[in-house]
């Protein structure tokens, strides 16, 4: 590797004022939980109650049918006329439902809707993670005003931590150039501190949670 | 006193007596206050873990290059680039290199505190670049010509109906007090600016080592957006944001939201692990990651007051110190402003001009109580006075001053001298400068304590 002078400087001098070391902290304790125990403690509801908190809207679905039929209700009452689905599964239990949905990128800009799938979600705060690996990509999450995720009732989790965890390893050969932790639609309150939803990502954020079928991922 | 100082207290003069200037900072606070009391449920131990994330912090400034390396193997294996930058004008002159290698003409940018350290966007502008500043705040003051009045919330002192006179002047639309419609302004002037920018930049909350990413937190989704589009991402950070792990995040996010504005997490947090990849759909081409020393190295050989760079930059200090609440963000005239501004600046940027910084302080301690990574500010500001004085930054009269008192307070006989009215001329005179005109001088009781002990005892 070519000779990087300012690199070499900069350790250099990190090392130097390293020479002298800071006296040795006790470690604090790192096992007990740091956060107030939750009244509830399906993990389901647990998440039901923290997403409708950030001000989205959940919708529970017993099985793949129920969930297809409260889309079309919700979309109908909605309105929706540009709802881009890019992922090959979700295409997939979409394929025979009466409902206009767009299946490749052309016209993405004027999406109204973006549906996508995520990895996990999280109880205690209500969190959506997503990864730029799926067909979605890096977009369509984030660019359609309303965003619509699909889930499964095995994708949820306790807490950020084991989200993370769990994501280290399914994706140790092969990590996401982009991991997104979404919480609640768009938001600003920068002027005087005046909630507005909406700020530049989606204005609305919505959860459909599949309780039956488990999740599945060609990725995997 | 240096020109920064004489500045300082020009304005903060002006700031203080400033009633509207107060009534908008005041009701800004309240509201964060109310905010992050409410936030403060979803702890049960909340000192807990701000040891916890002192002690992380602590243990990346002991090991920095190791972990900087292990940032820099990581990403560079995914395809990111990495820039070492020694000094402001060195990370500027590397910018300048890859927009010229991309013949880039516009960039949209998230809130990036490094970038106003280094000024970069007159920079670029000067090169006729176009710069749009897209965190709905950083807009507002970009557009007013101002710098972010606080590290978190750059439009804290501009009223609803301040933000709807500039948008009517300067984008040519209908006065609206509505907070809502005139965020519905920015949003689609600022949708057409993702779409159509050369490069897009934004800043880090966090350095994550062992995934060689970088770490945005925000609610708008404008740093999303610019991560997206543009085909080159270019994120200019500070070397001290370094974090171990991507599990370190589980900690780091919520004190971070919790302290900054009093959500439990923020909106959005992102992972950027470097640019598009083979069997992704988009993202940027290319990614570059620019870590800026700028006077960090200076401080973390200062033993003492090295753990000034565990700050995560929540904005908590400002928010509770009643200095910054009376003069306003922009009287530090610094970057970083508040009290861990008055901490670091004189490090990055001298002792001699930034000093008066650390003597505006009352030193309550109430930055340092609500630090989520524990870092003791009202005693690095002693410290930083310290060695001001150790320096012989501090001015003639004072040094004088103090040893002449010193000197009088040692000596029974000289305290006992004059009675009290000529000491409280003397000490007056003494103090005059460092007392200030807007204070008055304590009276002396008549007769000093050694006199009446002996004149009681004498009477019994």
């Amino acid at each position: 590797m070519a000779l990087n002078r300012a690199k070499e400087e900069i350790l250099k001098k990190i090392r130097q004022a390293l020479i002298r070391k800071a006296p040795t902290q006790s470690e604090p304790n790192f096992v007990s939980d740091i956060y107030a125990k939750p009244d509830e403690e399906d993990l389901l509801v647990m998440f039901a109650q923290n997403l409708v908190k950030t001000k989205a809207a959940f919708f529970y679905c017993e099985n793949k049918e129920d969930f297809t039929q409260q889309l079309q209700a919700y979309s109908h009452s909605k309105g929706f006329k540009h709802m881009h689905v890019w992922e090959p599964t979700l295409q997939g239990m979409l394929k025979e439902v009466p409902l206009a949905v767009i299946n490749n990128e052309l016209s993405w800009g004027q999406a109204q809707v973006g549906i996508t799938s995520c990895d996990y979600l999280v109880a205690r705060t209500g969190t959506i993670l997503y990864t730029s690996q799926t067909a979605s990509g890096r977009r369509l999450a984030i660019y359609p005003p309303h965003h619509i995720v699909v889930a499964y009732a095995n994708q949820v989790v306790y807490d950020l931590e084991d989200a993370l965890r769990n994501l280290r390893i399914k994706y140790h050969k092969n990590f996401p150039s982009m991991v997104c932790l979404e919480t609640g639609p768009s938001r600003t309150a920068d002027i005087e501190k005046t909630l507005v939803l909406g700020a530049h990502g989606p204005k609305e954020l919505t959860v459909f949670l599949i309780d039956d079928a488990p999740y599945s991922d060609s990725s995997e | 006193m240096s020109k920064a100082s004489e500045h300082f207290l020009q304005d903060a003069d002006n700031k203080v007596f400033d009633k509207e200037h107060r009534r908008k900072i005041n009701f800004n606070i309240g509201k964060y206050e109310n905010s992050v009391k409410n936030g403060t449920y979803q702890f049960a131990d909340h000192e807990l873990a701000r040891k916890r994330t002192s002690f992380i912090k602590t243990q990346v400034m002991e090991n920095l290059d190791k972990y900087l390396m292990e940032f820099e193997n990581n990403f560079t294996r995914q395809g990111g680039k990495v820039i070492w930058a020694r000094d402001a004008n060195e990370a500027l002159v590397e910018i300048e290199k890859i927009f010229k290698a991309k013949n880039a003409k516009s960039v949209v940018k998230s809130k990036t505190m490094t970038s106003e350290e280094i000024h970069l966007n007159e920079f670029l502008e000067k090169r006729n670049i176009e710069v749009v500043e897209t965190d709905l705040g950083e807009y507002i003051v970009q557009l007013n010509g101002q710098k972010p009045y606080h590290i978190v919330t750059p439009a804290m002192h501009m009223s609803r109906q301040d933000v709807s006179e500039l948008f009517a002047n300067k984008l040519g639309v209908p006065y609206i007090e509505d907070p809502q419609e005139l965020t519905l302004i920015a949003r689609n002037i600022l949708r057409q600016k993702y779409l159509n920018a050369d490069i897009g930049m934004t800043g880090a909350n966090f350095i994550v080592a062992d995934v060689g990413g970088i770490s945005v937190t925000e609610n708008e989704g404008n740093a999303r957006m610019s991560t997206t589009f543009p085909k080159t991402q270019i994120t200019v950070v500070g070397i001290e944001k370094v974090i171990p792990s991507i599990i370190d995040l589980a900690l780091f996010l919520p004190m971070l939201a919790h302290s900054g504005t009093g959500q439990q997490i923020t909106v959005y947090n992102t992972l950027l692990t470097g640019p598009r990849k083979p069997d992704e759909t988009d993202g940027p081409e290319e990614m570059y990651v620019v870590l800026i020393d700028n006077g960090r190295t200076t401080l973390l050989a200062d033993l003492e007051k090295r753990q000034a760079l565990n700050c995560i930059r929540c904005g908590a200090c400002l928010n509770a110190c009643p200095v910054y609440k009376n003069i306003g963000g922009h009287t530090y005239n610094t970057t970083y402003s508040g009290p861990i501004g008055s901490v670091i600046t004189p490090h990055y940027r001298g002792m001699e001009d930034f000093k008066h910084l650390s003597f505006a302080s009352s030193l309550c301690g109430a930055c340092t109580s609500v630090c989520p990574v524990k870092i003791d500010l009202h005693n690095l500001l002693l410290l930083n006075r310290k060695q001001s004085v150790k320096e012989g930054l501090a001015t003639k009269w004072e040094v004088r001053g103090f040893k002449l008192f010193t000197m009088a307070m040692k000596n029974r006989a000289w305290m006992n001298f004059g009675g009290s009215t000529l000491k409280n001329i003397a000490l007056s005179f003494l103090f005059k400068n460092s007392w200030g005109k807007h204070r008055t001088m304590p009276e002396l009781a008549p007769k000093s304590f050694n006199q009446q002990w002996k004149e009681r005892k004498k009477g019994k």
